[in-house]
């Protein structure tokens, strides 16, 4: 068991730099999800704290000791490949003793320690079989059976789920959190599948171009996001995002005036100077009809209905004609081309720089 | 639509129609004509009819026999000794006596065996040119085979690195290939030239003068190996490229698995890279060996066989009977002896290698 300490991490290929300064805390124990579009450099960093790479600048520690230097096998560390990377001619016996097999266990620890993580990962039935006669999912749990083998200091998941079905991926997923809630060991995670990052994080680090945009429990990502960015990324469908000015009154209050939903008061927000700015609002947070007086009103017409069963998505085109999309219950009946009033709390309101 | 399709068919026996009867004219006639004129005292000019003559060209091949004989005895009963060697009788008088003994006649002998109470066994060959250049050729495969796929592997290993400049290696190792092996042996000779040779001043030079010159195509020591080592060098990147190709289907996150669970640099050849290589492995092992077999140029243009038939391969026996003694239905049959012989080392080597489930 282990935390990790990156100090202004960089990596660099050739003259292109990939991870621009990361600092990060990860305490022992915790889930630690990367999330962040491809090229954001998530992989990378995630190679990096596994010794697959050479850090360019910065320190990484590793239960309190610095291992830039130190060699991937020597940092208690076990990796789950995106492609599974099992051994195509070993046995999954063999294959998830492939780490204790050179380094010469004497075999009947092996055969112990293979089983005992067989058993965790309800996988007996495999053991004898060869990669070949394995399913995509097998396939990735004979990879996670490999890790837990070594029982090392920390996990790291490079996209384990991606080349998996959705049925799959969400019951590999649930067992990926299992295993850690049973062995209570350090995980970092990378995705670019937000899904995966709510459900699975204890806390999240965005990423984007080689830099943290948030790093934090899930659901304080998701009301409190740090920049429009991370706004967009977490939560889905994403955030709307509406053009407004922001200004102060003479009474101190602060409003934002949009051309597609109006004069909106934003009672919390810490007000600097008048500018233009970005209101961001949830299409959960939107409801129909007026509401309660203390939520803000307006008016949209009705685009393309799109109906998930357990919810609805209602594309709206405000005023202005600013695209709005609104998650409403599931059976709401609207017509296309219908003017409607919508609401929301003004509280739930974000307001971003642009 | 079913016009089309035969119309199709006529267009495309067309297309291949040319190549399919240069084939057929080639390389499949060729083959059963040859298997035929072993049967034969078919020659290359002749005004005679041939005719056939059964398995006698695969007897006077493979024509063999064991005469074992007492060393001759004085008066006294004792073994007659010359130079500390007991004597033997004149194997004349047994081969060239048609009528006592048909079963000698005309061999020669190719080894002996001494046995105890001053006895000898000769081994008697009809051809033992032949038989000479079987256990060459033998020779040259079971030496050359394993060494030069394992040298192209080391060396396939080595510029399979991302380093700068590794295409420049690449080229060189690959140089040879390009180069035609009758050219590569007019130069090799100068190489090897007993008096001026680079070899043979390399060496002296590296020795301060310690090494004495050897004339390395001139000794029925040396001859043979001196080929061997030629030839490998000539072909070894030919299959260094065939390794490396093997070598890039590994996927990298294997090396990357093998190296998180801490596999040492041999330890990763071993359970990594060598087994993924399997089945270049078959490939590189048939072909080789059967490129061995076929071994000529060089022995047509470094020795002709010689010295004292050290060098004679089955290739180059066959061309030189079919060609120069103008014996076309000796030829053949060597020739098909070579073909039932590499066809069944390399099914033996598909068989060895097989899949098992």
């Amino acid at each position: 068991m282990a935390g990790l300490k990156l100090s202004g991490i960089r990596k660099s290929f050739g003259k292109v730099e990939v991870i621009k300064g990361i600092d990060l805390d990860i305490e022992d124990g915790e889930f630690v999800v990367f999330v962040g579009p491809s090229g954001c450099g998530k992989s990378t960093l995630l190679r990096l704290i596994a010794g697959l790479e050479d850090i360019t600048a910065g320190e990484l520690q590793i239960d309190g000791k610095v291992v830039n230097q130190v060699e991937p096998k020597e940092r208690g560390i076990a990796m789950v490949f995106q492609s599974y990377a099992i051994f195509p001619h070993m046995s999954v016996r063999e294959n998830m003793g492939f780490g204790l097999t050179i380094r010469r266990e004497n075999k009947a620890q092996i055969k112990e320690r293979v089983d005992e993580a067989a058993r965790m990962l309800q996988m007996e039935d495999l053991l004898d079989r060869r990669p070949d006669q394995l399913s995509g999912g097998q396939r990735q749990r004979v990879a996670i059976g490999r890790a837990v083998v070594r029982s090392p200091d920390v996990f790291l998941f490079d996209e384990p789920l991606s080349n998996l079905d959705a049925a799959l991926r969400m019951n590999t997923r649930m067992e990926i959190s299992e295993l850690h809630k049973r062995l209570g060991t350090t995980m970092i995670y990378v995705t670019h599948d937000q899904v995966e990052a709510m459900t699975l994080a204890d806390k999240i680090v965005v990423l984007k171009d080689g830099e943290v945009q948030q790093y934090g429990p899930p659901m304080d990502l998701y009301h409190y996001p740090a920049n429009r960015f991370v706004a967009e990324f977490i939560g889905s469908p994403p955030m709307n995002f509406l053009t407004a000015a922001v200004e102060q009154q003479a009474d101190g209050q602060v409003f934002a005036s949009a051309d597609s939903i109006g004069r909106v008061s934003l009672p919390e927000f810490n007000f600097v100077k008048p500018a233009t700015m970005h209101l961001g609002l949830r299409p959960q947070y939107i409801s129909l009809g007026e509401g309660p007086d203390s939520h803000h009103r307006f008016e949209a017409t009705v685009g393309v209905t799109e109906r998930l069963g357990s919810e609805t998505l209602i594309n709206l085109k405000a005023k202005d004609g600013t695209k709005v999309t609104a998650v409403l219950p599931e059976d709401v009946e609207l017509q296309a081309d219908q003017t409607v009033i919508f609401n929301f709390d003004v509280n739930k309101l974000r307001v971003f720089a642009i | 639509m079913s016009t089309s399709i035969k119309r199709g068919n006529v267009a495309g026996w067309l297309m291949a129609g040319p190549a399919f009867f240069l084939i057929c004219l080639f390389l499949i006639l060729p083959f059963f004509m040859a298997i035929w004129f072993s049967f034969t005292d078919q020659r290359l000019i002749s005004p005679n009819e041939p005719e056939f003559v059964g398995t006698r060209n695969y007897e006077r091949l493979f024509g063999m026999s064991l005469l074992t004989l007492d060393a001759q005895t004085d008066e006294s009963g004792a073994v007659k000794m010359k130079d500390g060697e007991p004597v033997y009788p004149r194997l004349r008088s047994y081969t060239r006596d048609k009528d006592t003994y048909p079963e000698y006649f005309r061999k020669r002998q190719w080894f002996t065996i001494d046995r105890s109470d001053n006895r000898r066994t000769f081994v008697l060959a009809s051809d033992i040119v032949f038989l000479k250049a079987v256990k060459n050729t033998l020779m040259f495969v079971a030496i050359v085979a394993p060494v030069q796929s394992g040298l192209a592997l080391l060396l396939a290993l080595l510029i399979n690195q991302k380093v700068r400049g590794i295409n420049i290696f690449r080229t060189i190792y690959f140089m040879p290939v390009v180069i035609s092996m009758v050219v590569v042996s007019m130069l090799w000779r100068f190489i090897y030239d007993g008096q001026n040779g680079l070899l043979n001043n390399i060496l002296g030079f590296l020795s301060f003068g310690y090494l004495e010159p050897v004339n390395w195509l001139g000794n029925t020591a040396t001859a043979l190996p001196s080929i061997m080592a030629m030839s490998i060098w000539q072909g070894v990147g030919f299959f260094m490229i065939i390794w490396l190709s093997g070598l890039q289907t590994i996927p990298p996150t294997l090396y990357e698995a093998s190296r998180i669970e801490g596999a040492s640099g041999w330890q990763t050849f071993r359970y990594v890279t060598w087994p993924g290589l399997r089945n270049t492995a078959i490939l590189v092992m048939i072909v080789i060996t059967m490129q061995a077999f076929t071994l000529y140029p060089q022995i047509a243009v470094m020795t002709s066989g010689g010295p004292l038939d050290s060098t004679q391969s089955i290739v180059f026996q066959m061309v030189e009977r079919g060609y120069e003694k103008q014996d076309i239905s000796g030829g053949s049959t060597i020739s098909v002896f070579l073909f039932l012989f590499v066809l069944t080392i390399s099914l033996l080597q598909g068989f060895l290698t097989r899949k098992k489930s």
